[in-house]
């Protein structure tokens, strides 16, 4: 009896079926306690070299490496150690061993006989753009209150030298000053690099690959081991190893549906001795096998001599502006293909997405063009919004910056949702407040854009109040299309092609939405108690 | 390495204006366990079988982004200026920022700056509703305030143990950054708790503190910091920067919760709420634990107690200080009427002394 009741009640509570195609949630306690377990480990290994450095311990002997300028700092003032202070609040001298310029870093040694703990070295067949990255670091000199700052991101770049190794790592997760020589750990809780530079303008975080520093210390020390050996994945099953795959999975696809376009040209400052100077890439994205490409409009407002398209696998291919929308913010061009050469993206509906939804960026290297691993970042769909009160918009917390836009946004099966706009100069780059236009709103502007030229928002020329049934104008701005066809002050606009227009947003809306520059429009309205009706064609907004 | 310096912004400023259940009801507990269980022990051997179970954390954060924007809200600070052209008092937007919901009968909790000198407050609602709303209480000195609309029914946010919080756990910012939040509806943003006990003065003092990198940028000031079961842990405030540019550099500060709930009984009763006050000046010294009395204001809780200048405050209701970080940050979780444990030393004698906080409050001006 009471063991039916209680069924009936958990049937009341639980009872509604959930759709089928919805993934079943996880507890994401289970990811926190993870991410908190991971960071407890990791921190007793993470130290603070001198007053504003920040090192790692790789060795159970006590050896820690940091930056080089720690050494340079040392050999300047004419000392002999470092103070070195561990997580429990301990201080040690710390003693040069060996530097590295290459990857500058330094690794020093604690001159007390105690066992240390220490990270190992990441395995480096397990290093691709996507993956979760965490640092622990002394930022903003958050070390003088006894905790270091934890920070999470994803590895965005990779360059390699002229044998395909990593050369330097780019990181999406927030590093600050106080950082310089800090480490950066995996899921695994492995080293992956170290701290070389700190962001700068649309350029993240840098870091020395871990595998390049210990190739370069055996070299330097040989018969020395000062790191220990790197080790395979220990927990392939956990929430955040699953999460840093997936990002991967999503990144590795999505950089197959990007371009890096180089654009060349003519004006001085770009060019000496008449040799264009190649500015750094920006990205496209490929809409469809016949070449068409939507990037961003900002590179493109000043007239280039020539445009060069290069693809993940390596292919090149002239290209040529084929229209520029200043509504949108995005630019199409036509890359010289040969028939369906190029593999477009699957598309996913933006409007399918969730608010929380993850979200990958995926831009053309920022890197030379020799690495075409893609420069990713990642987040969740953070809000839909409204640029400038009408563009729809996605946006996004995954950092977007000059390079990413014109770049895909794509969902954790590298399904394009929308492609990258520029970021909004006066919030920053990589200030979080990233977005991107809906796939759906260039499905719909493409034929538009097909017929070539630009595309320019429009105007009418009038000022305009609510009123009763319309909209009232206000005034009417001499010699635009209202003026022209005698629309007067005191009028009241009701019908826009036929559409009622009930308020000065709805008026807005369709002008600067559905309406550009040069097409025509039939405006509805009362004089009085007439109804009139006028013929014009939309100009561009003055 | 040139090192850039560090600033403080608040945010904002005038910157910123503008399954399977349905078949095993019964067996539900047991079945979660299995599955946890499970795996542990398998890992997702190719690419599709890692996006489905990537595809199931995803869909415990949108649930979470779902329930934690119902109880965020958006708060416009109109005040008076005078008119250039026809020199009339005209009431203006004159800043942006964001709040959550405490109480169904209304109550919303916001930073005090984004509130400061209004002439009109405005709560625009995660679904579009504007309401007109009325400040009930402020602890300025802590940069969080009390406001309430008139409404019924609205959906407010739960309170979490601030003391669970750790360091690598995810968190949810939401709230209106850039005044981004279309017609109410919450911005959100991932990220996870870099730091605790941070303390970030000067203005508004921020003791206690979380740090998170979940991007907040101006216009998120008020707005609520949620843990992954949708609690709130902590009010965004402030961020660290390079520059005073605010740009978000993934350093953002938050208020810590269980600070904020200390004070609720106190600003229920309205006014100004004053930190609460032992009459105590303390100051750090070079080579020393903890902080050393300068000086006791005449006939103050402590002067009672019989604290003396030169006394060396080594704990706050057994919690140990170090510093005067430490100091701030213990005695900023404590509002008037609260009791007070100092561990202190007199030359080498250890000794306790316990009294009650003051509790100090001012009408709000009425405008």
């Amino acid at each position: 009896m009471h063991g039916l009741r209680f069924a009936f009640l958990l049937g009341l509570a639980l009872g509604a079926p959930l759709a089928p195609t919805r993934a079943q949630s996880i507890n994401l306690e289970s990811l926190d306690k993870e991410m908190s377990t991971l960071v407890d480990r990791l921190s007793p290994t993470v130290v603070r070299v001198g007053p504003q450095n920040t090192g790692v311990i790789i060795s159970p002997k006590g050896y820690v490496i940091t930056d080089i300028a720690v050494a340079r700092t040392l050999e300047r003032n004419k000392e002999a150690y470092v103070d070195v202070a561990l997580s429990d609040g301990k201080i040690y001298r710390g003693y040069v061993m060996a530097s590295d310029p290459d990857t500058e870093t330094v690794v020093l040694r604690l001159d007390v006989k105690r066992t240390f703990p220490y990270v190992r070295p990441g395995d480096p067949s397990d290093l691709a753009t996507g993956h979760l990255l965490l640092t622990i670091g002394n930022s903003f000199g958050t070390a003088d209150q006894n905790e270091p700052s934890v920070t999470l991101g994803v590895l965005s770049a990779i360059e390699r030298d002229a044998q395909g190794n990593p050369r330097l790592l780019e990181t999406s997760a927030a590093t600050n000053p106080g950082q310089e020589g800090g480490p950066y750990f995996n899921m695994n809780g492995d080293l992956i690099g170290l701290e070389r530079n700190l962001p700068n303008g649309e350029d993240l975080a840098t870091l020395s690959p871990i595998d390049r520093i210990v190739a370069n210390y055996a070299l330097a020390k040989p018969g020395e081991t000062l790191f220990d050996k790197p080790r395979g994945v220990t927990s392939p099953g956990s929430l955040t190893t699953v999460l840093s795959r997936a990002f991967a999975i999503a990144a590795a696809r999505a950089r197959h549906g990007v371009v890096a376009l180089e654009i060349q040209r003519e004006s001085p400052p770009e060019a000496v001795d008449g040799i264009p100077i190649r500015l750094k890439p920006v990205s496209g994205t490929i809409l469809d096998a016949s070449g068409l490409v939507v990037t961003a409009l900002a590179p493109l407002v000043a007239t280039p001599k020539a445009i060069v398209a290069h693809t993940y696998d390596g292919s090149s291919f002239p290209a040529k502006v084929v229209a520029r929308d200043f509504k949108a913010g995005v630019a199409l061009l036509q890359l010289e293909v040969k028939a369906r050469a190029l593999a477009p993206l699957p598309t996913r509906p933006s409007a399918e997405l969730d608010l929380g939804q993850f979200c990958v960026t995926c831009g053309a290297p920022s890197l030379p063009k020799d690495d075409r691993d893609g420069f990713v970042t990642t987040g969740l769909l953070s809000a839909r919004t409204q640029l400038d009160g009408y563009r729809l918009a996605l946006q996004t917390d995954a950092g977007t910056n000059v390079k990413n836009a014109g770049g895909a946004l794509v969902d954790l099966h590298g399904r394009l949702v929308g492609v990258i706009l520029m970021p909004i100069a006066s919030y920053g780059q990589n200030s979080g407040l990233g977005f991107a236009i809906p796939i759906e709103r260039i499905e719909a502007l493409l034929p538009r854009w097909k017929k070539g030229g630009d595309v320019q928002a429009a105007a009418l020329g009038v000022s305009l109040e609510n009123a009763p049934g319309g909209v009232r104008v206000a005034q009417v701005t001499p010699k635009m299309p209202a003026d022209k066809v005698g629309i007067q002050v005191g009028d009241v606009i009701t019908e826009l092609d036929g559409n009622r227009i009930p308020n000065q947003p709805a008026f807005s809306e369709y002008i600067l939405l559905q309406k550009s520059a040069g097409d025509p429009l039939q405006v509805t309205l009362l004089r009085g108690k007439e109804t009139k009706s006028f013929a014009l064609v939309l100009e561009r907004r003055p | 390495m040139q090192r850039a310096g560090r600033w403080q912004v608040f945010l904002p400023h005038g910157a910123a204006m503008i399954g399977m259940w349905s078949s095993g009801r019964a067996v539900l507990l047991c079945f979660a366990l299995a599955a946890s269980a499970a795996r542990a022990q398998s890992a997702p051997t190719d690419d599709e079988a890692v996006l489905r179970e990537a595809e199931r954390i995803e869909r415990a954060f949108v649930n979470l982004v779902a329930k934690v924007q119902r109880s965020t809200v958006s708060v416009i600070n109109y005040r008076e200026v005078e008119d250039p052209q026809t020199k009339q008092k005209v009431e203006r937007p004159a800043g942006v920022g964001s709040g959550f919901i405490v109480g169904r009968d209304g109550r919303i909790f916001t930073n005090v700056h984004v509130i400061a000198e209004h002439s009109r407050i405005e709560v625009v609602l995660h679904d579009g509703r504007v309401l007109p709303a009325t400040e009930l209480a402020e602890v300025t000195s802590y940069d969080f305030a009390l406001i309430v609309v008139k409404q019924d029914g609205l959906d407010a946010a739960e309170w979490a143990k601030s003391s669970r919080v750790e360091p690598g756990q995810f968190v949810i910012a939401a709230g209106n950054p850039r005044a981004l939040a279309m017609r109410g509806r919450p911005v959100v943003t991932l990220g996870i708790i870099s730091g605790k006990n941070r303390l970030a003065p000067g203005g508004y003092d921020y003791g206690n503190a979380f740090q998170t990198d979940a991007e907040i940028n101006p216009g998120n000031s008020g707005g609520p910091l949620f843990d992954t079961s949708g609690r709130i842990i902590g009010i965004n405030g402030k961020i660290a920067a390079i520059s005073a540019a605010a740009t978000n550099v993934g350093v953002g500060y938050s208020i810590p919760a269980r600070q904020v709930q200390n004070f609720i009984p106190a600003l229920l009763l309205g006014g100004y709420v004053e930190p609460g006050f032992s009459g105590l000046n303390v100051k750090e010294q070079t080579g020393m634990t903890g902080v050393v009395i300068d000086n006791v204001a005449p006939a103050s809780p402590a002067a009672k107690a019989g604290l003396k200048p030169g006394d060396r405050i080594v704990s706050v209701n057994g919690a140990r200080i170090d510093n005067w970080t430490g100091w701030k940050n213990e005695v900023s979780m404590l509002p008037g009427g609260f009791g007070i444990a100092l561990g202190f030393y007199r030359k080498d004698k250890m000794s306790v002394k316990k009294f009650e906080l003051e509790a100090r409050s001012r009408p709000l001006e009425r405008r």
